[in-house]
């Protein structure tokens, strides 16, 4: 009968996000505000930012760590409740719809289980077979050794690893990625890119990279945000904007990445150049 | 400036070896607590055997530690104590366990007016004095061993709940945490199944620490006539009995029991304060 | 030669192979030097080497000269003045070397008293020093406490602290990597122009070797304990000799031209329980063949300048592009 309504709907639709801190003087922060965006499923969106910029704020509130004050966050046109809502059934749903992916491997795992044990609690809980947790394991490259291991006992690649199986364990249409490769060696975060894409190739899953590293994005994104305290400054397809960034900001941040021929000066007068 | 070592390198260093005085500590609290399970093959006399002909003996070869007024070899009944003395406080951390990671898990985990009122409340606790508290408590109901423990449980709580509200507040910080709310558990879930099996080794710690005072405490309450009741009987109420024979010279009967407790609290307090020492400098 | 450390060998109790081996390593006056690796590599331990901060049963062979003093051989007060007035180090976190109930005057006049200069110009010459290091408002930051300054703030006032007792040689291990990529920047353009007013030979200890070959003027890559490559900074962009180089370049998200695929390098960085046979980075490299994992290592001369410690160097085109273009 009708067939064209479900390829025209966003798989996640962000309106209007914002959040604002009480600061002990009295006077409010704002963390984030006006955040608006639509990922399409499989869909890769970049959320860049210097600390400070709110891009963590933005990824929390995807996944409902922080409450939004104003905005609305909905995945395959259904809204999500701005709390956690109260019944199993709905709170298991939900999670199904976004899953995230912390910055430190290093506290994001639990130091009592093992690596197979962290999966199948996942699975438990969303009444998968813990037979997945073998190919799960497989998937993001963990071998029988690690399956048994504890957190302390795997490398910061390993457990990021593990951390991006467990995400996937719940089986999300949109995985959260909050500086994910920030605290690994350069060579391991070649391979979790590299996993990364597989990922969303093979499950179809859509990522938003949360980062401050704008050749990361560059590399894994097709659509990016650039933020800069609490508000979006440049947004658009990821080449388009890092090729001809229109806002001074951009500029700036693209003058401070080292490659042949760069003299952090330029850096500097760039920085002139923004408010 | 002394040389740093390098991280992740090397075989433990001789830092992670027991101090001798914990070693001490150690020995001596695995023989108390030998002597308390084997007091019936140890004891050389029946614990309540009265026998008014060898009254306040001292120490000779019938009675290695001397007898008290009634005739009672002292060995035989600290040994016997030893295991009210050593049980007891145990109890009472085990209620005062229970309520108290309750409590404080409810508190770090639910925050807002639920941590204000659970703190308010071991606040107030925290100001009454502890041995007061359970003076009354038996005030009301009755003076014994098992209304002891019980008020002593129950005074021991707040602690409990502050130093445990004060760990989970910041283990629950830690991303795995938020990792299991994302994941779509629930939180009762979380707090029961990982919050607080992964708070086991400082709490346990901490109730290790103490366990000395517990033990102090119900000695206290015995030695006052509120805790053991005659003809059942722990150190605290040895000391209490033996008193009045120190007015007729003899002072083993009120120093046997009386040193026994100093043993099993200083040791407690070796071994907890290190351990806590421990615990501190592995976060 | 400012910094000439020669077939520098550590070895540690407890560990599998050397902290460090075989390496050698110069800065000259003026001079910026990147050091470059991942997690394990040496980097920072060849750092301590230059302060002699090493371990206590470390055992040492080579040798590490500091202006022409033998370093390793120092003792007692010689060993504090080399320290304190020769060789400062900068640290990834600049909270963790600042006391933070003090205020950032107190840190500096502290180490400008411990060079002999008395309290009242010890004062002047710090508020000199943080308007050297680009601090708006000298005065008012001298009365600041390390809470009231942001990351990149601080990190000035460490660089402060370092130029205190006028060093030939500054150590900076990981020195911008904890700060936002527009302060590093501006860090970096601070520590260029230290550097020419100063002739101040630097050593940049750095993970990123995008970074460290666009900033420095000749770059080390090391890789489990060992230096595998060594050429002027210029040169690592478009002609990186060591497979492991290759690598480090062709695993590096970048921005330009396109989409570039990154090739991951299989395996993980090794860590001090690794033992070797032969050349550290064969079960992970492209280029290897059975032989390589029985072959001693040593740095073969590239032709132009620099070195690579690589067997199959002769065998291996010498442009490390085909690789990256080939797709």
């Amino acid at each position: 009968m009708t067939t064209a309504l479900p390829q025209a709907a966003p798989l996640l639709a962000v309106d209007g996000l914002r959040k604002t801190y009480g600061l002990p003087g009295g006077g409010r922060l704002t963390a984030a505000d006006g955040i608006t965006f639509t990922v399409p499923a499989g869909g890769s969106l970049g959320i860049v930012g210097e600390s400070g910029s709110g891009k963590t704020t933005v990824a929390r509130m995807l996944v409902g760590l922080v409450r939004p004050d104003a905005g609305s966050i909905s995945v395959s046109g259904r809204p999500r409740a701005p709390r956690t809502p109260r019944g199993r059934e709905a709170r298991l749903a939900r999670a199904r719809e976004i899953q995230m992916v912390f910055q430190d491997p290093y506290v994001s795992l639990d130091p009592r289980l093992t690596a197979r044990q962290c999966l199948t609690t996942a699975l438990r809980l969303h009444g998968r077979a813990t037979t997945v947790a073998d190919g799960l394991l497989d998937q993001v490259g963990l071998g029988a050794r690690e399956a048994e291991a504890r957190p302390h006992g795997l490398s910061g690649g390993q457990r990021q690893r593990l951390a991006i199986a467990r995400a996937l364990a719940v089986d999300p249409k949109v995985l959260v990625l909050d500086e994910a490769v920030a605290a690994l060696d350069v060579s391991i975060q070649a391979q979790i890119l590299q996993l990364l894409s597989e990922i969303r190739r093979d499950t179809g899953v859509a990522l938003v990279f949360v980062s401050h590293d704008l050749a990361v994005v560059h590399h894994i994104t097709d659509e990016v945000l650039v933020m800069r305290r609490g508000t979006v400054v440049e947004q658009g397809p990821t080449a388009e904007v890092l090729a001809g960034p229109q806002d001074p900001y951009t500029r700036l941040l693209l003058a401070s990445v080292p490659r042949a021929g760069w003299d952090p000066a330029d850096a500097v007068t760039a920085r002139a150049a923004t408010a | 400036m002394s040389a740093p070592t390098l991280d992740r390198v090397g075989p433990k260093t001789g830092k992670d070896r027991r101090p001798a005085g914990v070693m001490i500590a150690d020995g001596t609290l695995v023989v108390v607590v030998l002597a308390a399970l084997l007091a019936p093959l140890l004891a050389p006399y029946a614990p309540d055997a009265i026998d008014l002909s060898a009254s306040l003996v001292g120490t000779g070869p019938e009675h290695l530690l001397g007898t008290d007024s009634s005739g009672q070899d002292l060995l035989s009944r600290v040994l016997y104590g030893a295991r009210t003395s050593l049980v007891a406080p145990i109890l009472l951390l085990a209620i005062a366990a229970v309520l108290g990671v309750t409590l404080g898990t409810l508190a770090a985990w639910r925050g807002g007016w639920v941590d204000t009122v659970v703190s308010r409340l071991t606040d107030v606790m925290y100001a009454f004095p502890g041995l007061l508290f359970t003076v009354l408590i038996i005030a009301v109901f009755g003076a014994g061993m098992t209304t002891s423990v019980l008020a002593l449980g129950l005074a021991y709580t707040p602690t409990v709940a502050k130093y445990t509200r004060s760990v989970a507040l910041s283990e629950r910080r830690k991303p795995y945490i938020d990792a299991y709310g994302v994941q779509g558990m629930g939180g009762a879930r979380i707090c029961a199944r990982y919050l607080v099996p992964n708070l086991g080794r400082s709490i346990i710690g901490y109730l290790v620490v103490l366990f000395g005072e517990a033990l102090m405490s119900l000695a206290t309450l015995s030695y006052l006539g509120f805790g053991a009741q005659p003809p059942s009987s722990d150190w605290g109420l040895m000391v209490q009995e033996g008193q009045a024979a120190v007015v007729q010279g003899a002072l083993l009967p009120a120093l046997v029991p009386g040193f026994a407790i100093a043993l099993v609290v200083v040791s407690f307090n070796v071994v907890g304060v290190w351990a806590a020492d421990r615990l501190g400098s592995r976060r | 030669m400012l910094l000439d450390i020669e077939n520098l060998t550590l070895e540690l109790p407890g560990t599998a192979r050397p902290v460090l081996n075989g390496v050698s390593l110069r800065v000259a006056g003026g001079e910026v030097v990147g050091l470059v690796g991942e997690s394990g590599s040496g980097k920072s331990t060849t750092a301590r080497a230059a302060l002699r901060t090493l371990p206590d049963r470390t055992v040492a062979s080579g040798s590490v000269r500091v202006d022409g003093t033998d370093v390793l051989a120092l003792t007692g007060d010689a060993l504090r003045r080399h320290r304190a007035r020769t060789v400062a180090m900068v640290h990834q976190d600049p909270r963790s070397a600042l006391n933070p109930v003090r205020r950032i005057g107190d840190f500096l006049v502290e180490r400008l008293t411990g060079t002999g200069l008395d309290k009242k110009a010890a004062r002047t010459r710090a508020v000199e020093l943080l308007d050297t290091v680009g601090l708006s408002d000298p005065e008012r930051r001298f009365r600041q406490h390390p809470h009231e300054l942001s990351g990149g703030m601080l990190q000035r006032v460490v660089i402060a602290g370092a130029l205190a007792a006028e060093p030939r040689l500054l150590l900076a291990d990981e020195a911008t990597s904890a700060l936002d990529v527009t302060t590093q920047a501006e860090i970096l353009a601070l520590l260029r122009t230290l550097r020419a007013d100063r002739s101040l030979g630097l050593l940049f200890i750095t993970h990123d070797l995008q970074l460290a070959a666009a900033y420095c003027d000749r770059v080390y890559v090391m890789y489990a304990g060992r230096v595998v490559e060594e050429q002027p900074a210029g040169g690592l962009f478009d002609r990186p000799r060591h497979p492991y180089t290759k690598g480090l370049l062709a695993c590096s998200p970048t921005l330009g031209e396109g989409r570039r695929k990154i090739l991951p390098i299989p395996g993980r960085p090794p860590s001090l329980a690794d033992a070797f046979g032969g050349c550290e980075f064969a079960d992970r490299c492209p280029d290897a063949e059975p032989e390589c994992s029985t072959w001693r290592p040593e740095p073969v001369p590239l032709d132009g300048e620099g070195a690579a410690t690589c067997r199959r160097l002769p065998a291996l085109p010498g442009a490390g592009t085909e690789r990256r273009n080939d797709r």
